[in-house]
């Protein structure tokens, strides 16, 4: 099956939407996590929240550091070669 | 544990926010009795959770949340319904409502925000998100890419057949299914051909 072109407009749409919600999402479950920790006096997310506040951090990170590198690549791809 | 707690069907496949929503709802009158990662696993454990309320994501990897909630109205279901996602969308409260959902909340992480929509829902209202922007009048124009997914989707293709024809990541798939649906304001699949075929789109 021959997939049809994506314009440039639509493929930078489609990744900020995804860059959007790759990013929303962890950073939902650190404010939340955060918000547990200041308002709920709780032993277990004591132990917990600071955990899963790594995690989804780390994951921004990941998530960060893979979307730079594909618009790194990208902008690469565009030098022309006798600027390269 | 309370015993007399209102089990809820949690419907997400991201674990960071399975465990939110999870604690999210510890110290109120709701609980997480059930949690699916997919929507085959949501209509699984339908049975064994006898949920009072359903909480479902909107991109699973299998559906969209839309087609899940219309899944389970078509087997004679009425369980109450809200629809979470992380960003804003257009269109998405319409979507929600048309597919049978009560609600929609954004994950924000705010427990407040999420406990209010779940007792509205339970009161039998509706409660739905208002930093979702309504719906265009006119039709939306589908991109060449997305008018490619709704050729594949005619074809009875997966999430995972079209991440392969299209040369994407599983995610790519969810935002443009989920993109897809919303610009055709329908909630599954079918839906979205019948549509299509009617404005000329296939």
């Amino acid at each position: 099956v021959s997939a049809a072109p994506a314009s440039d407009r639509e493929l930078l749409e489609q990744a900020v939407a995804e860059l959007a919600h790759s990013l929303r999402t962890p950073l939902a479950a650190i404010l939340g996590f955060a918000e547990l920790l200041a308002t709920r006096d709780s032993e277990q997310i004591r132990r917990v929240a600071p955990l899963r506040i790594q995690e989804a951090a780390e994951a921004m990170m990941r998530e960060l550091d893979a979307r730079l590198e594909q618009v790194l690549e990208a902008a690469a791809d565009r030098v022309p070669d006798e600027q390269a | 544990v309370n015993d007399f707690a209102v089990p809820v069907l949690l419907v997400e496949d991201d674990s960071m926010v399975r465990s939110w929503v999870h604690f999210a709802l510890e110290e109120s009158e709701f609980r997480v009795k059930g949690e699916a990662s997919s929507a085959e696993e949501a209509l699984q454990l339908l049975e064994q959770v006898e949920p009072l309320l359903l909480l479902v994501d909107y991109r699973l990897p299998d559906k969209v949340g839309t087609e899940l909630v219309r899944d389970i109205r078509l087997l004679g279901l009425s369980t109450p319904a809200i629809l979470m996602t992380a960003n804003p969308e257009r269109g998405f409260n319409e979507a929600a409502r048309d597919a049978g959902a009560q609600g929609t909340v954004l994950k924000s992480g705010k427990a407040d925000e999420l406990l209010a929509a779940l007792r509205s829902t339970l009161r039998g209202e509706s409660s739905f998100d208002t930093r979702h922007p309504r719906r265009d009048s006119g039709e939306t124009a589908l991109s060449p890419r997305e008018r490619e997914v709704l050729r594949l989707v005619a074809e009875g293709a997966t999430n995972r057949e079209i991440a392969e024809a299209l040369e994407v990541g599983s995610e790519t798939v969810k935002t443009l299914v989920a993109r897809t649906f919303l610009k055709l304001g329908v909630r599954r699949r079918a839906e979205a051909v019948s549509v299509a075929h009617g404005r000329g789109l296939l």
